[in-house]
């Protein structure tokens, strides 16, 4: 695979796409999971009817802890199966680490997705501005794909590396999460505007920088994990 | 008589000159050279005086004013230089974890995880001071305070780096895991630090004091506990620091070269298993 890097990334994001189409586990097993939050936190208040700051709350948790699992799984598998030295004797490690970046954007996606009908309609919420809700689910889902993308890729070779992962990732991924709550919640309509379109705008850099960061300091990493000596 | 009982169970001599020249050379200046130690026995020495001082002063000065419970505002005098101190480490810190990235070098490991730890350690102090200040001056242990909340998140990320930190068995991919994350988690530290609690909406929210220290609002004799505090606990931590980083070489100088044995033998591994003399028993040999 002697090709530019953009071909290499979707040259591992297709192989992502596929592996993901023919088995489905990992996605499957996401939106259950992420089902599985909401509702749990929807008994615990005794079926009544959150508030939007509520409701909010409960999808950018489902969101979190569900992408904790299936994000990292990315890069575990592959290094469990002894695959990704293969991978990486024939592509660039920023190449392969933004293919599967992405393919975990793609994911999330999908479970964003059914979180968000969830949200709309298990939880009964109005939507009174689509837009930010689309906005703070988006920068939300991005976010953790960056986040949970490096702490999967720094933690291989670790022991309990399945925990670390969601141990490391989760504390980096606190901040942007306050700011989805902040967006989606001005979506459903309560909150303030400024402070909804200055969380916005930090949801959207703090979503360059994990993608940006991640894919500098990754390959350094793994470049350097294999080569120690040199 | 522990040191002695130590002594007597493991005979292990102190590595001879020999054998220290087969250790990488960062790692063998680092923890030879007297240089660094030149700077702790002074600061030491300064401490041992000065922080009793200061403590007595700290109780010496008059209650605060503005405060509900003014005299237990004396509190800040620890609270505020911990929490100061917690992002001066966390930010060497990242800078250390760049300089492994880029050196992959032993000595660049030890001080970021030195630095790590302190860093931690002063966070921690700075929470618990924290939480009691809410406790009596706000009437709750947490009180959501958006300051209060974002140094938590801080503190989880530090904690998350000690997790990382130690997940890996091997000292190198260690070393490397351990810089990418501190490299990576100084952009939310400094995000939370520095410009998180100054946001007008957040800063409106926030029960902290604002302008104290912006406008030298401290009257002058908490002026002097205030920053004599900083500066005594910016040379603990130094000290500390300087001792952190020695003995974290000398481990991985240890683990990777080991001693040899007194009598001269080979500068091999200590995982090496070699033939031990045994005392010849007196009498005629065969």
């Amino acid at each position: 695979m002697n090709s530019p890097w953009l071909n290499q990334v979707s040259a591992v994001l297709g192989k992502e796409l596929k592996t993901e189409v023919r088995s489905s586990h990992g996605l499957a097993t996401g939106i259950l999971l992420g089902i599985l939050i909401i509702a749990s936190l929807g008994y615990s208040s005794l079926f009544d009817k959150p508030s939007p700051w509520g409701a909010a709350g409960m999808t950018v948790s489902a969101l979190l802890f569900a992408s904790a699992l299936m994000v990292p799984r990315l890069f575990l598998v592959e290094e469990e199966q002894g695959t990704l030295d293969l991978l990486r004797l024939n592509g660039e490690a920023g190449a392969i680490y933004m293919g599967k970046l992405l393919a975990g954007i793609i994911q999330l996606l999908v479970i964003g997705s059914v979180l968000g009908l969830v949200l709309i309609e298990l939880l009964s919420q109005d939507v009174q501005r689509p837009l930010f809700l689309a906005v703070g689910i988006l920068g939300h889902i991005i976010c953790l794909a960056g986040g949970f993308s490096f702490s999967g890729a720094l933690v291989m070779g670790a022991s309990n590396r399945w925990v670390l992962a969601a141990a490391a990732g989760v504390p980096l991924l606190l901040p942007q999460s306050i700011m989805a709550v902040l967006v989606i919640t001005y979506g459903l309509g309560a909150g303030r505007p400024m402070t909804a379109i200055g969380s916005a705008w930090g949801l959207i850099c703090m979503a360059l920088v994990l993608l940006c960061m991640g894919a500098l300091v990754i390959p350094v990493v793994w470049k350097l994990s294999v080569e120690p000596g040199k | 008589m522990a040191h002695a009982l130590l002594k007597f169970i493991t005979p292990i001599k102190r590595p001879s000159s020999k054998h220290i020249q087969t250790w990488p050379i960062e790692v063998r200046r680092a923890t030879i050279s007297k240089e660094p130690m030149k700077l702790v026995r002074p600061i030491q020495s300064i401490l041992l005086v000065m922080m009793p001082l200061a403590v007595a002063f700290t109780f010496w000065v008059g209650p605060a004013k503005g405060f509900l419970e003014p005299e237990l505002a004396r509190i800040i005098f620890f609270h505020v230089p911990c929490a100061i101190l917690s992002s001066v480490w966390v930010v060497w810190s990242g800078i250390s974890g760049i300089q492994v990235l880029r050196t992959r070098s032993l000595v660049w490991d030890q001080r970021n995880a030195a630095a790590l730890e302190i860093g931690f350690l002063m966070a921690i102090l700075g929470m618990v001071t924290g939480i009691l200040f809410s406790r009596v001056q706000w009437g709750e242990w947490w009180h959501w305070d958006p300051r209060q909340t974002s140094f938590l998140m801080v503190l989880l990320i530090l904690a998350g780096a000690q997790a990382v930190r130690g997940g890996f068995a091997d000292e190198q991919k260690r070393a490397i895991a351990t810089a990418g994350y501190t490299a990576l988690a100084m952009v939310p530290v400094l995000f939370l630090t520095f410009v998180f609690p100054r946001i007008p909406a957040i800063a409106q929210m926030s029960a902290h004091p604002r302008e104290t220290l912006p406008k030298n609002q401290l009257d002058v004799y908490y002026s002097i506990g205030f920053y004599s505090m900083i500066v005594l606990l910016l040379g603990l931590t130094i000290s500390l620091y300087i001792i952190r980083t020695r003995v974290g070489l000398l481990e991985v100088a240890l683990n990777q070269h080991g001693l040899d044995k007194a009598r001269g033998g080979s500068p091999a591994s200590h995982r090496v298993v070699r033939p031990v003399d045994l005392p010849q028993p007196p009498g005629p040999t065969a």
